[in-house]
């Protein structure tokens, strides 16, 4: 995988955005930080049966239009950062104490704005635009509906309604399942094994 | 007809049966001891983890061997998966494997790790055959779960068993008689008491399920890319619902790699994406419900 710039990544991200208008499948912009994940080891199984209970179709409020195009054009691009930067330099010497190379960032921590163009039936349409990145993740973007054409302006509202999809989270011993699919449980070695290395990597 | 439910290790990974319509001419506890037994041979012949095994003899020797019966549904699908990735989802992951600290004594320690060959320089098959031009560490992980768990399931089938649902670490393939939909839920990958929705799985189709979660030590988890030698961090975990467990399996660990898109010029099936950020994709035709 490509490591694109950012600037490019908020035009495609911004590109992203405004093609969904008039297409269907959302595809999360998230670039996860690198982070261990060790989890105990939970068996679960779940042997209620079967039941016929109807949960729903999936919510699904994209818009789908033939014949509308989108093309993107990135017309600026403003940063603005939440951290405040410093300005003077420390008066003594002291040691600078090194962040952990495991949490250096690729992107820096902040809220970025850009402006996508694409044409729709009523004409040329705008689409801003906006992410919050921290630890090189999207935890929150917006989009903003400007257009006046009632047409479009239905489309914009449609899309900004229903772009996010978050995972929430239910308790499983909330909702009625009869199988749980999931990463394999694993076997009794490996867990062992990490069990030994928490023991050996544990600050002493 | 009596119901039967198994549960026992095996692969690796916890396996459960259940079986609604079990012959009385059946004794269940032959049935489980038949299936112990066909999976007990597929890791003879097919696992890393076992030092006799055609696996593992290739790794040490390389050379010509013969090819099980069922070896070429397997190398078959991993062809497929080797072009539709570029060459990422690939069997020859073996030695990466084992030097990222995943291997035979689960050391959990890394090495040095380097790219594996490419499939055309040292792999090739024949339906009876396999060859490898050099003593090369073959991995199976990416699909031979979720084609144990096929094997099994028509060997339940072969019986006159139609209701049953063959389970194992997460992927199972369902059928029933009364062809109602199996309501499957989702775990989430970070949180094994939650779930993130629930799939419906009809009638005579596979659910697998991959995540980075479980089998996971440093900055590593059990999916590594050979070409950056790192394990994906942009997806936290995928679904795949297919007409085979062996093809579900398949595509999850593709859809790690490659857009869905990609895969579904070729494939027929449904999924569901978690990214990194918490946000969800998945196909139209997903059936089921996410929570969000």
């Amino acid at each position: 995988m490509n490591k694109p710039t950012l600037a490019r990544n908020i035009a495609q991200i911004t590109a992203v955005f405004a093609i969904m208008l008039v297409s269907i499948s959302v595809m999360g912009a998230g670039c996860g930080a690198d982070k261990a994940m060790e989890k105990n080891e939970t068996k679960v199984e779940n042997t209620d049966t079967n039941t016929t209970k109807d949960s729903g179709a999936d919510e699904d409020g994209d818009e789908h239009a033939d014949g509308e195009h989108g093309t993107t054009t990135e017309t600026h691009v403003e940063i603005d950062t939440t951290k405040p930067t410093s300005t003077t330099a420390p008066a003594t010497k002291t040691p600078v104490t090194a962040k952990p190379a495991t949490t250096a960032n690729k992107y820096k921590d902040g809220t970025y704005s850009a402006t996508g163009s694409y044409n729709s039936p009523a004409g040329a349409e705008q689409l801003p635009v906006t992410v919050t990145l921290k630890t090189d993740t999207v935890t929150d973007a917006q989009v903003k509906v400007v257009a006046t054409n009632q047409k479009s302006k239905y489309m914009q509202e449609q899309f900004a309604n229903g772009f996010k999809q978050y995972v929430v989270g239910k308790k499983l011993s909330d909702i009625n399942v009869g199988k749980v699919s999931s990463s394999s449980l694993t076997g009794m070695g490996f867990n062992d094994a990490i069990a030994k290395i928490k023991t050996q990597a544990a600050v002493k | 007809m009596p119901r039967a439910s198994f549960a026992f290790e095996a692969l690796g990974t916890h396996w459960h049966i259940d079986i609604e319509d079990l012959p009385h001419t059946l004794g269940g506890g032959l049935l489980l001891e038949k299936i112990k037994e066909r999976l007990e041979l597929f890791e003879q012949q097919y696992s890393r983890f076992r030092p006799t095994s055609l696996i593992s003899l290739l790794a040490k020797n390389g050379g010509t061997a013969p090819l099980p019966p069922d070896g070429k549904t397997l190398l078959d699908h991993y062809i497929a998966a080797y072009r539709l990735t570029d060459g990422i989802v690939t069997p020859l992951i073996g030695q990466v494997l084992v030097d990222a600290g995943y291997d035979a004594s689960y050391s959990l320690v890394p090495k040095k790790m380097t790219p594996p060959p490419r499939w055309e320089e040292v792999l090739s098959y024949s339906p009876t055959t396999i060859t490898l031009e050099r003593p090369t560490q073959l991995d199976f992980g990416a699909l031979g779960k979720g084609y144990a768990i096929d094997i099994v399931d028509e060997m339940i089938a072969s019986y006159g068993i139609s209701s049953r649902c063959v389970e194992a670490g997460g992927d199972l393939i369902y059928h029933s008689k009364t062809a109602e939909p199996l309501r499957v839920g989702l775990e989430h990958p970070e949180d094994a008491s939650l779930a993130i929705g629930v799939a419906l799985v009809n009638n005579g189709y596979s659910i697998c399920g991959s995540a980075g979660n479980r089998r996971s030590w440093g900055q590593y988890h059990h999916i590594i890319n050979p070409k950056t030698l790192e394990s994906p961090r942009h997806i936290l975990a995928v679904w795949a619902i297919a007409k085979t467990t062996v093809l579900a399996d398949m595509l999850t660990s593709c859809l790690f790699f490659v857009p869905p898109q990609k895969l579904l010029t070729e494939c027929a099936f449904e999924y569901v994406i978690m990214y990194a950020d918490h946000s969800i994709e998945h196909s139209p035709g997903f059936q089921g419900e996410l929570f969000s």
